[in-house]
């Protein structure tokens, strides 16, 4: 693990994330010991596959019946190794590089990534990392182990943004491609066609998906607190706006908020958690409360 | 409308500010990168309109407002707006003539041409906007009375206006026009306003020529308004002169006056008697004169009997109602003499009575039996040189040298101070006389003598005799002969005579001449005397006018001049200032000075002079008797102050002189009615000074523009 892996481990959100855990607002399949109600429970875990033993795997996995039929050790493998598959995809879009504070919201999503991960994987829930734009550009699949965790920060670590973003396709290409519902946390600004977003929201809890949206805004793009002549340049290839930001900032404002409230509803509407990140509060506040919150809709 | 301050329009280049400000702020965006781009978008699609609208609002403001003040600062006037509160102030300088003829009043007017002048003044300083600066002038005669340099205090200037009168002064609008021009161009103030009301009688306008140069010439900065008040009057008839034609006047004797009336009116006027009166009673029977034609002037004859010595005030008056009544009588004062002492210093006494130098002299200044001598009105001394010592020459009125030959430095300097103070001098040159004392010392050192001795005359081989002018007579010493009755002075022979060579710096008069037109006889006014120089003796030794019967005049009329040399400055012009040599016993003591029909007097002091001292008054600016008293002891001289006949001709500036003026004016005005002239110099006024509300506009367009950027930049 270098450096920049540790940082993005910030022991206080690891802490709180830890000590909350992570409860799955939905039974989800497969079975899990400890915490996580199961369907399944009291039942044998699903048979995955068979595979050579190799020295130093437990030897409480040889299946001893194809030994006594075959004379050869194979390793029985179960899904009972992961109880969940949360899928997180992080928005990498250009969008995602503004920040006024001392994080940019891609960094504070990388952060919020890495201890979700952090947490999911302790729990032995297995994590899948998609970072996209406008399409996958990073892509890790689903692991529960140490090295994946390590691997998940390796990338979060390494990844820049660049592009647009194409939220609905990525969407819509989780929702086709999981055969296995679980949760898809997805972390990013929202700033794409709400509509498209929310359809593809629809087609995920279609399939089965639990979806917690964490949505990263920066301060400001919250308050648009901007005085005198300012030239905003877009990112994400938008032309450049020159404007007195206080002369639009209720039209601004009202226009963010019906967007937000649209999105709220969307999530609302489909049983999705909305969280609302903004990036001037410490995560693990954000993450604390958000998870309590789900332990206390989960409990009952 | 019109700008005070024109050059300050170009400061209209200020509009590029806003412009350039506007684009400048361009520049100056902070570049914030920014992901909420769509948020963005859509509201400044919503605003957009709307904040190019208040863009366009702010700037067009902006630009009126920077228009505005530009505006107000280069000052500008319209007389659209009638506001003395919001005038253009003005530097102002009135200049009224105070002139006799401005006491004239006009058919159909209850107000004389001076009240009507000076009720315009008042209106047109009144009219001036606040904070204006005036000055006022009384023109007659000199630079003017009143106030040259402009003050602020309108009211002091009224006062001045209410409390002054028309004088019986000519008029010369030149010095004070000029004074005026002059006063308003070292004026800070850059609307300046000179306004001229006069009458338009032609005697004021005598340097019409000067005048209009001098406004044509400053027309550029000074706008100039010519007010011309009165009609030319049908009648005017006046005395015109009134002159003491007796050489002497002496007790007992009577006085000839000559009395000049002049018709200026366009009618004939029949039956006008004039009347004399010496002290204020009536003297003989009124004189009629049967018909004067209009432009008219009789001069007649007549005679008074003075029966006094001392100051007399003679009047001659007649009794019409015309425009002027100012000029319907004339005074003058003379002074009746009882005696006229002469002191005859003979330089060649010879052994009898009829062989001196004086004898001739004598019998001429005395032509009458032994037993007259003393009751005549001269009396002579004769005395050789020697016995100058014992007599006080300022005993003397008049002192005759007859072939003297040189004197002391003593009795030149008394001989001249004698003259200076008012005595006559004659001197006769001859065989004994020492030329280089009297060229040098009496010509060139005291400028007592106008001319100094020559070659002697005839030049011999040339013609042997001199004959005295035989026409011509010119000179009021010999203006008698003019009259062929009265004989002529050409049979005078003169055998030798001494060229007089006069120098420029000496005033002086030919008084009779030689046939070949060199002079024979020369006079000149020095100090307040007189002094004649004649070429040849004063007997019979050079030439026979001694024994020729115009010797006789020619002495009396010699010692008249004198004397009439010495009273000259009894009757003086109105306007002209007294001049009276006044006995030592003057100095330091306090006299005063007034006129005949005024209840107050100024106090004068003698000014000490060589001999004696000078009383000086600048004020004479009625005509009229004058007073002039010592208190103490108790002395009075009288003089009269008479005014200038011009003023009484009511001739008018010429078409073309009027043609010139409203050229050059830029408000020319002819009329007598007060309104029309007073609202005719308002409305050529430049008008109200808008700057005010300019600048007040800009204010109000300051605040708005404040009000709706704060509105507009407010959160929308």
């Amino acid at each position: 693990m270098n450096n920049d892996s540790i940082k993005l481990l910030d022991p206080n959100t690891l802490a709180r994330a830890d000590k909350l855990g992570l409860a799955a607002r939905f039974i989800v399949e497969g079975y899990m010991a400890g915490e996580h109600k199961s369907p399944y429970r009291g039942f044998a875990i699903e048979f995955s596959q068979h595979r050579e033993y190799s020295p130093g795997d437990d030897v409480r996995h040889i299946d001893w019946k194809v030994l006594g039929k075959t004379d050869r050790y194979y390793i029985k493998q179960y899904e009972q190794e992961t109880n969940f598959v949360a899928h997180i995809l992080v928005d990498g879009s250009e969008s995602m590089q503004y920040g006024s504070g001392d994080l940019t919201k891609l960094e504070y999503a990388k952060l919020a990534a890495a201890c979700l991960a952090f947490t999911i994987i302790k729990q032995r829930d297995a994590v899948s990392l998609s970072l996209f734009g406008n399409s996958t550009r990073e892509e890790l699949p689903r692991g529960n182990t140490q090295n994946h965790l390590l691997n998940i920060l390796e990338k979060l670590v390494q990844f820049s943004p660049s592009g647009g973003t194409d939220l609905a396709g990525q969407l819509h290409s989780v929702a086709s491609q999981s055969q296995r519902k679980g949760i898809v946390i997805v972390i990013s600004d929202f700033f794409d066609d709400e509509d498209s977003t929310l359809e593809a929201l629809q087609h995920l809890r279609f399939v089965g998906h639990e979806v917690i949206g964490l949505q990263i805004l920066d301060h400001d793009e919250i308050t648009f607190p901007f005085n005198g002549l300012v030239e905003f340049e877009g990112l994400e290839e938008i032309p450049n706006l020159k404007t007195r930001p206080t002369e639009i900032r209720k039209s601004y404002l009202n226009e963010f908020n019906e967007f937000q409230e649209k999105l709220r509803d969307g999530f609302n509407k489909n049983s999705c958690h909305f969280v609302e990140c903004d990036t001037s509060k410490p995560l693990e506040e954000v993450l604390g409360s958000y998870l309590t919150f789900r332990k206390e809709t989960a409990a009952k | 409308m019109s700008f005070l301050n024109p050059a300050l329009l170009m400061g209209a280049a200020a509009l590029a500010i806003p412009i350039i400000v506007h684009l400048l702020n361009r520049r100056r965006f902070k570049r914030v990168k920014w992901a909420a781009m769509r948020f963005l978008e859509v509201s400044l699609e919503r605003n957009q309109r709307r904040m190019k609208v208040e863009d366009w609002i702010l700037l067009l403001l902006r630009l009126v407002i920077v228009a505005l003040i530009v505006l107000a600062l280069s000052r500008p006037a319209t007389d659209w707006i009638k506001s003395s509160g919001l005038g253009s102030t003005v530097t102002t300088s009135v200049i009224v003539d105070s002139s006799a003829s401005m006491q004239r009043t006009d058919q159909n007017s209850d107000l004389s041409r001076f009240q009507i002048a000076k009720e315009t003044a008042r209106e047109a300083l009144s009219a001036t906007p606040k904070g204006s600066s005036s000055s006022v002038l009384f023109a007659a005669n000199s630079s003017g009375s009143g106030m040259k340099e402009p003050s602020h205090d309108n009211k002091r200037v009224t006062n001045i206006i209410n409390k002054t009168k028309v004088s019986d002064r000519g008029s010369d609008l030149f010095p004070a026009i000029q004074s005026s021009i002059n006063s308003l161009n070292n004026s800070p103030s850059t609307q300046k306003e000179l306004i001229i009301i006069t009458d338009g009688e032609a005697s004021a306008w005598k340097q019409f020529e000067s005048i209009s140069r001098a406004i044509d010439q400053n027309k550029e900065t000074i706008n100039t308004t010519i007010a011309l008040v009165g009609k030319t009057p049908a009648e005017n008839i006046a005395i015109t002169s009134l002159i003491q034609k007796t050489p002497i006047v002496s007790v007992g004797q009577p006085m000839r006056l000559s009395v000049g009336i002049t018709n200026f009116g366009e009618l004939e006027i029949n039956d006008l008697a004039i009347q004399i009166s010496a002290n204020e009673n009536i003297s003989g029977l009124p004189i009629n004169i049967d018909s004067i034609k209009s432009g008219e002037e009789k001069i007649i004859t007549t005679f008074v009997e003075i029966d006094s010595p001392g100051y007399l005030r003679i009047k001659a008056e007649f009794d019409y109602k015309d425009s002027k009544s100012v000029d319907n009588s004339r005074e003058i004062v003379i002074r009746a003499i009882e005696k006229i002492q002469t002191l005859l210093i003979d330089g060649e006494p010879g052994r009898s009575i009829t062989e001196s130098e004086t004898f001739f002299l004598q019998n001429a200044l005395i032509p009458v039996p032994e037993e007259l001598i003393d009751s005549f009105f001269i009396s002579s001394d004769i005395i050789n040189l020697g016995s100058i010592q014992d007599i006080e020459i300022n005993d003397y009125d008049v002192i005759f040298l007859a072939n003297v030959p040189d004197f002391s430095d003593e009795l030149s300097n008394q001989l001249n101070n004698f003259v200076q103070s008012g005595g006559g001098l004659v001197v006769f040159p001859g065989d004994n006389i020492n030329t280089s004392f009297y060229n040098q010392e009496l010509h060139e050192k005291l400028n007592l003598l106008p001319a100094s001795y020559g070659k002697t005359l005839p030049i011999e081989g040339t013609n042997s005799i001199l004959s005295l002018q035989a026409s011509g007579y010119n000179h009021p010493l010999v203006e008698l002969w003019n009259d062929p009755g009265a004989g002529t002075l050409g049979d005078v022979k003169t055998f030798k005579a001494f060229e007089l060579v006069t120098k420029d710096e000496v005033d002086s008069n030919i008084a009779i001449q030689y046939n070949n037109g060199s002079p024979a006889v020369i006079e000149a006014d020095i100090g307040l005397g007189k002094v004649y120089q004649f070429s040849s003796s004063a007997d019979t030794e050079w030439n026979d006018l001694p024994v020729k019967a115009a010797f006789l005049p020619i002495v009396h009329r010699v010692v008249g001049s004198v004397i009439l040399r010495m009273d000259s400055g009894l009757n003086i012009q109105v306007g002209d200032t007294f001049v009276r040599k006044v006995p030592q016993s003057w100095i330091n003591k306090e006299a005063t000075i007034s006129h005949s029909k005024s209840e107050t007097a100024t106090f004068i002091n003698a000014e000490i002079a060589n001999d004696g001292g000078n009383v000086q008054f600048k004020e004479v600016n009625s005509s009229g008797i004058y007073d002039l008293k010592l208190t103490e002891p108790f002395e009075l001289i009288q003089f009269s102050a008479t005014p200038d006949p011009r003023e009484s001709n009511p001739e008018k500036l010429s078409g073309p002189q009027i043609e010139r003026l409203k050229e050059i004016s830029s408000n020319f005005i002819e009329s007598s009615s007060l309104n029309e002239i007073s609202s005719a110099i308002n409305q050529k006024r430049k008008g109200a000074e808008i700057w005010p509300l300019l600048l007040l506009a800009a204010l109000l367009l300051t605040l708005l523009e404040l009000y709706l950027s704060q509105k507009f930049s407010k959160e929308k």
